[in-house]
């Protein structure tokens, strides 16, 4: 509470108690973060009690936006905040699964639920060709840092920043969208507060497939009068590779301070059972983060050392490989016993690529420990009359080490056996300095920064290998059991980047009702060829707050209503290093050609290019920010329009004149459109109950303007895309979309299944409306069937409190008018598989209706799926148990959350949700590399002493 | 206290580094290479790589030859071998520009032609010595060799001889001048060359090899039929080396350990370790047969001979024994091998039923037929405990091959072959010919050159390439050349006429 216009103030303690000293007529101002302020006139009264009203549309709270802050009433941009109340519950595998579904235009998603898989997540669409199109996260001021060396309970909020006029600020990094992580810390309003929070999750398997029985598959046989070899075993594949998987998690945190220094210290533990046998997680996260003041407060000095320990037990499942245990595990036949009569694993060769999946669970070793560590120190100063300096600075190590051991009896004895180490060290040097300038004039608020920043990243790495183990006691543990070790077989690298840059944005306000945000970054990367090291990157936004003009005074159910637009260019360079450069890389062992002996070679990789250079974004927004009733309504709406050019790419070019066939340049553009809403709504607020509620919706049309620029064009090669594999078909016309102008990313593209014939063969029809039984796979057969990417998102969150102590809250999100190819479908819904090798039962079915599938099934719309879903993330009860009468307890909170209860969808697959493959190029196929989605059902606990 | 944090933060801007030069560590820098002798010794490396794909998928080379051509095929074994139809277009003649093999066979042809073009300009820099000069020579040779493989492949074609001055989108030049520029290139090059014997670099055997495969299919090149006593001075030139002579035994060039034998004159080096690339033994054996060897790879039960084909070899022959594997297949340990879907043991039959043999479309068709018809080849010895690459050097260019052209030329211009063809049939264990015609040579070159890529340009030279066989029907003149890849006409506006 504060005197208004005076320094005169004081802060109430736990209680509420507070003494002041005042003279009639002076103005306290009391506020509290989370509520509206109020101002009271001061009469000679003693005794003042104040009731705070809370502020439920938040509009006093502090957004981060990237080099400093604002309040949220003041933002220009397409800004949103998810504070730590509002985060998904339950079984979290990654922090960023705790905004999924609620931040309006951030699509993420997982197919399945592999701890050791990170999530997608992408800002107003994935607009690149080859580079990566993930946001930059920014954790505390450091870019680069991966959310995953955080712990869900370490974080007190996410902002997103989604257009160019708010990401520019990051210049070449900012164009796929930043988020940016803030940390807890410790307070004084928190006062010395120790919390402990655990859950354990049993997670099962939702949804299997549904594979023949041993007996259904011998009675197929007998009915066809076909003979086959009959193990006389009836064995699940599914089962005996999937398990109910156990999550343990512990967090242990300790925070406190006073006005002069505060710490927030925290241990986090999570053990991440994986429901397929073998795979899991383990993760240890230390973080400890320590503010001091000093030099009459003047001076701030903060930081935050963290350190992460996690080990990774990995069992592939990507494709229809011979280690791929899902792919291993449904064609393999039912009567086929996992173990023979002595104990060993039994292997028959039924066919090609036809191994026992639990021996590669159990025999293979592929082990990953990582070891992650964050410094960052930061300092502000205030000099004088409103100008201030920063100083941050960064060390970011990230450490892994990797085992893979295959023995010599892998196979029933048929490999020469594998053993393989590997390195690999990542290092990021970040040193920034900013100058803050504050200030207001009458009416006039001024804030301005300006500052430098110098990032260096340095990659090293080493692996070894070899076959033919002597011993599969030690496995990889020791590479000197192995004998058959060759040139090549050891290996390293060692490479670096820089970015340089100089930015500066100014924020100027007048009388909170004109705003208006002026940036620019200047950014040089040593990615970037000679002629182009450079690269400018502004920006500007505007907004009017309407509500406050005097003739909006009559529209008194209105009380919030604030037109924003912005205009920005951002880039992106996260694409490899040494692209712009003729370098000449060592091939590895090729013979001298002239005798004949063993040398070794080098070799130029790719064509150097001078004018190589950042992905550009240009990003029109246009905002509206409403509040009804007190905003107990309130929503924002975005609308926006995107243009991403200079495509990174590595693009074919005449050989000769070229050395190489490849040369990485920027050539192409993307267009994305969308609309956002995010409504907030108060339904309920009584005393014994009360129900908030958040919807958002978002859609987005990604569009693939041009493939060529003026030097570079894509070739027809290069444009057809998804391809699959599988028994009988790989290469050649195994594809599934094509990258065309004019369609979006994920156009399935091939011939269009209209029906069966009197026959049962399958028939389809091409462009011309010709049908056929014969796929012809010629492209003047194939059409657009579909679309891998999604019309609209929504997700619908919702925490209801009631009798004080009940906490009720649920998620439902949906994501709607995306198809899946579903190649699993392709090749085990087919009835030519039997006897030997299994099937679903939807092979039988179709074989009773009569349709004839070819048994080296062809490419067509036939497995085209639509996979709209509609999915309760999250639904839990939490009960605070009363703890006022115990000294030393301040809270305890228990609750039961379950995970995926129900997911509502068509589509016959594992997991529905959106699946993006080969740098996000081709979106929603499904081929046998999806692993098992979750249910979740999860028991925690929390207390705070 | 204030003024010395004002210096540190003065001092953090002051330092700031605007260097964006990048660092390089694990790669050379081009102007740094080469470094050292070792590094020179293996500078033309990169012109010779290409070569190391043409067995498989990333060349298409030996697919292109053999495929196309009546001596082998790749049956459709139900679920297996389909691969998008692209074996049975090949055989058929029914390809398209879009086929990934065929397409990476143009490109690996040009690269090697740009490489030679790039490191031509980096000696001409160097001092002007003999030593140089004999580079130079080598690599022009490898050019010729690549440019061979183009107008063989593709006929009318861009003929680029610079790296820094070549045009952006190069012209095509028609099939003859290409011929012209190449032989000129050649015969210039080849006196230029050192003595020293190699049998994987370029050598006077191998260039005079290259250069008697061009005047011998001039007339497909050209038209011209005026060249064979050039084929025939060429064949003499490489016999005249007196460095090459054909092992006793038939199989005695394809040995393992083949890289020292007189027969080869020029050869890619394959190596199980160091230089893979030659899986065909994979692509040929059965499943089963992987335990015949005690491989360490899985076997793939796809390539074969074709019956008629097999049937050209009589017992006699000691290369039917040589060069296939039929009837009944043992294991290691001689107990025969089983195969589980056709619920029986492993017999090989040299009878292919049918180019695509899915059993859902013809029911009659039994497992054993789909899984075990076709002779498999094991030409290349495929060593006890093989692994996924074997070892065995690929000929590029064989003397038993040159003794054939030789006789062939001879032929073509009236004369009696009879001693060249029948120095081929004697080690084969055969009785000799006398007068031997054309159509002999043709049959002999088929028996003797099979499964080493030869017999596509065999058939189109001896004008039989266009014949209806088997599952094939006729095909037209413009099958005698394989379309420029699409990929490649999106890139260059000037390659599309």
């Amino acid at each position: 509470m504060l005197i208004k216009g005076t320094e005169i103030g004081t802060t109430s303690d736990i209680e509420g108690n507070y003494s002041l000293t005042f003279s009639a007529g002076d103005m306290l101002v009391v506020s509290f973060v989370g509520y509206l302020s109020e101002e009271i006139v001061l009469g000679t009264q003693t005794q003042i009690d104040v009731q705070l009203v809370p502020d439920i549309a938040k509009l006093d709270e502090i957004i981060v936006i990237g080099y400093g802050t604002q309040k949220k009433s003041d933002k220009t941009g397409a800004v949103a905040m998810v504070t730590s109340e509002d985060f998904n519950q339950g079984m979290m595998q990654d922090p960023i699964q705790s905004i999924q579904g609620k931040v309006a235009g951030v699509s993420i998603s997982k197919p399945g639920s592999d701890p050791n898989a990170g999530f997608k997540v992408k800002i107003r669409g994935a607009s690149g060709f080859r580079s990566n199109t993930d946001p930059l996260y920014v954790v505390d001021g450091v870019p680069g840092v991966d959310p995953t060396t955080i712990a869900p309970e370490d974080i007190e909020s996410f902002n997103v920043l989604k257009d160019a006029s708010s990401t520019a600020i990051y210049g070449s990094r900012g164009s796929n969208g930043v988020i940016l992580i803030q940390t807890k810390k410790g307070s004084v309003s928190k006062l010395n507060t120790v919390e402990f929070s655990t859950y354990f999750s049993i997670d099962k398997v939702a949804k299997k497939y549904d594979m023949l029985s041993a007996d259904e598959v011998r009675a197929w046989a007998d009915t066809n009068n076909i003979s086959f070899t009959d193990n006389g075993a009836s064995t699940d594949w599914q089962d005996e590779i999937f398990r109910t998987g156990y999550t343990q998690n512990y967090n242990l945190s300790a925070s406190g301070g006073s006005e002069a220094a505060n710490y927030n210290l925290s241990l986090t533990h999570t053990d991440f059972e994986g429901v397929i046998k073998g795979s899991g997680k383990k993760r240890t996260i230390g973080r400890l983060s320590l503010n001091q003041k000093a030099i009459n407060n003047k001076l701030t000095i903060g930081a935050t050392l963290s350190a992460t320990v996690e080990h990774n037990d990995y069992v592939s499942y990507s494709g229809s490989g011979s280690n791929d245990v899902i792919y291993q595990a449904l064609q393999r036949n039912p009567t086929d016993p996992v173990y023979d009569s002595l104990g060993n694993y039994f292997e028959i060769s039924r066919d090609f690529n036809y191994f026992n999946p639990v021996a590669i669970i159990e025999q293979r070793q592929d082990e990953r420990d990582a070891k992650r560590y964050l410094g960052n120190l930061n300092m502000d100063f205030d000099i004088y009359a409103g100008f201030s300096v920063g100083l941050n600075l960064g060390y970011r190590r990230d450490d892994s080490e990797h085992f893979i051991f295959e023995p010599s009896t892998f196979r029933n004895n048929t490999t020469s056996g594998y053993g393989k180490r590997e390195y690999k060290n990542y290092e990021s040097k970040l040193i920034e300095t900013t100058l803050n300038y504050n200030n207001v004039f009458g009416k006039h608020n001024l804030n301005a920064v300006a500052g430098y920043s110098f990032q260096e990243d340095t990659e090293t790495g080493f692996f070894a290998q070899g076959s033919d183990p002597y011993s599969d006691y030690v496995k990889s543990n020791n590479l000197g059991a192995l004998l058959d070790v060759n040139a090549g077989d050891v290996g390293s690298w060692k490479g670096s980047f820089r970015i340089v840059s100089f930015f500066g944005r100014a924020v100027y306000n007048y009388n909170s009702k004109y705003y208006l945000t002026a940036t620019l970054r200047q950014d040089g990367s040593s990615k970037f060829g000679k002629n182009n090291e450079w690269g400018l990157f502004p920006s500007a936004s505007a907004a009017w707050n309407v509500h406050s003009e005097s003739f909006m005074q009559q529209f008194d159910f209105l009380s919030q209503f604030k037109l924003r637009a912005g205009w920005g260019i951002s880039g992106n360079q996260e694409f490899s290093n040494y692209r712009s450069i003729l370098t000449y890389e060592v091939y590895g062992t090729a013979p001298n050609f002239d005798t004949g002996e063993d040398a070794i070679a080098f070799q130029a990789a790719r064509n150097n290019n001078e004018d190589l250079k950042w992905e550009e974004n240009e990003e029109y927004n246009i905002g509206l920010d409403v509040g009804f009733l007190q905003n107990r309504i309130s929503g924002s709406f975005e609308f926006y329009n995107k243009r991403t050019y200079d495509l990174l790419n590595e693009y074919r070019v005449p050989q000769p004149p070229n050395a190489s066939e490849i040369t990485w340049a920027n050539a192409g553009s993307i267009r994305n459109k969308g609309f956002e809403a995010m409504i907030s709504a108060f339904i309920v607020e009584k005393s014994n109950i009360s129900w908030s509620t958040n919807f958002i919706f978002s859609t987005n049309k990604i569009k693939l303007e041009s493939l060529e620029g003026a030097n570079y064009s894509w070739t027809d090669r290069d444009k057809k895309k998804g391809w699959i594999s599988g028994r009988g078909v790989s290469g050649g016309y195994a594809w599934t979309q094509f990258l065309e102008e004019g369609n979006e990313i994920g156009t399935f593209f091939m011939p269009q299944y209209v029906g069966m014939d009197s026959t049962g063969n399958l028939q389809y029809q091409d462009a011309k409306g010709n049908v056929s039984t014969n796929p012809n796979y010629a492209d003047t057969m194939r059409v657009v069937v579909g679309q891998g990417l999604p019309d609209f998102e929504l997700g619908w969150s919702n925490t209801i409190t009631f009798y004080n102590h009940f906490d009720l809250g649920f998620s439902l999100r949906g994501v709607f008018g995306h198809d899946i190819y579903n190649v699993t479908r392709m090749f085990y819904a087919n009835y030519n598989n039997l006897p030997n090798l299994n099937a679903t039962r939807e092979a039988l079915d179709l074989y009773e209706d009569g349709t004839r599938i070819a048994s080296t099934p062809a490419v067509s719309s036939y497995y085209i799926e639509k996979a709209s879903f509609l999915r309760l993330d999250y639904v839990s009860l939490g009960y605070n148990i009363p703890v006022s009468n115990l000294e030393w307890m301040k809270k305890a909170r228990i609750y039961f959350t379950v995970n995926n209860l129900f997911t509502l969808t068509d589509y016959t697959g594992m997991d529905p949700e959106v699946k993006y493959d080969d740098n996000d190029l081709v979106v929603g196929l499904d081929q046998y590399n999806v692993y098992p989605k979750t249910r979740s059902y999860v028991f925690g606990l929390n207390v705070t002493f | 206290m204030k003024k010395i944090l004002y210096l540190i933060f003065l001092a953090v801007a002051a330092i700031a580094c605007t260097d964006l030069d990048d660092k390089i560590y694990d790669r050379i820098p081009a102007d740094q290479y080469p470094e050292n002798e070792k590094q020179v010794a293996t500078i033309m490396t990169p012109v010779y790589l290409p070569m190391k794909s043409f067995l498989d998928d990333g060349g298409g080379w030996w697919y292109a030859q053999e495929v196309s051509s009546d001596e082998m095929t790749v049956p459709t074994r139900d679920g297996d071998w389909a691969d998008g139809n692209k074996w049975v277009e090949l055989h058929t003649h029914t390809w398209n520009n879009f086929n990934g093999d065929l397409n990476n066979m143009w490109f690996r042809f040009y690269e090697g032609v740009a490489e030679a073009n790039r490191l031509i300009e980096v000696a001409n820099e160097w001092d002007d010595n003999n030593e140089t000069a004999s580079f130079i020579a080598k690599l022009k040779v490898m050019r010729a060799y690549y440019y061979y493989l183009i107008i063989d492949n593709y006929g009318d074609a861009p003929y680029v001889t610079s790296y820094t001055n070549a045009p952006e989108y190069p012209t095509k030049i028609s099939r003859s001048s290409l011929f012209d520029s190449v032989v000129k290139e050649l015969e210039a090059n080849i006196p230029i060359l050192s003595d020293n014997l190699t049998k994987t670099g370029v050598s006077k055997g191998m260039a005079y090899s290259l250069l008697a495969k061009l005047y011998l299919n001039a007339e497909t090149y050209t038209g011209r039929t005026d060249l064979w006593d050039e084929a025939e001075a060429s064949c003499d030139s490489v016999i005249a080396l007196g460095l090459y002579r054909l092992e006793s035994s038939v199989t005695g060039a394809f040995i393992t350990e083949n890289q020292s034998s007189a027969e080869n004159i020029w050869a890619i080096p394959y190596d199980e370790d160091s230089y893979g690339g030659f899986l065909l033994h994979l692509r040929t054996l059965h499943y089963e047969m992987q335990y015949k060897y005690d491989m360490t790879a899985g076997t793939w039960n796809g390539f074969c001979a074709m019956e008629e084909h097999y049937d050209t070899y009589t017992d006699e022959d000691k290369r039917k024994e040589g060069y296939f594997l039929v009837g009944p297949q043992f294991s290691s340990s001689g107990e025969p091998l089983y195969d589980n879907i056709a619920k029986a043991n492993l017999v090989i039959d040299p009878f292919i039923p049918m180019l695509v043999m899915v059993k859902a479309q013809t029911f009659w068709l039994s497992y054993k037929a789909i899984r075990m018809s076709g002779a498999r080849v094991q030409k290349f010895e495929i060593k006890m405990g093989a692994k996924f690459d074997l070892s065995n050097d690929f000929p590029i260019f064989r003397y038993a091959d040159i003794l054939l052209m030789k006789g062939e030329a001879m032929i073509r211009q009236g004369e009696n072959g009879d001693e060249y063809i029948n120095m081929i049939r004697s080690r084969a264990g055969l009785d000799p010919w006398t007068n031997v015609t054309l159509d002999q040579v043709l049959e002999e070159r088929g028996r003797e050159m099979f499964w080493e890529a030869h017999r596509r340009q065999d058939l189109i030279r001896f004008g039989k390439f266009g014949e209806a066989w088997w599952e094939k029907a006729a095909s037209g003149p413009e099958r005698t050349v394989f379309p420029i890849p699409q990929s490649a006409l999106d890139a260059n506006p000037n390659l599309a006429d």
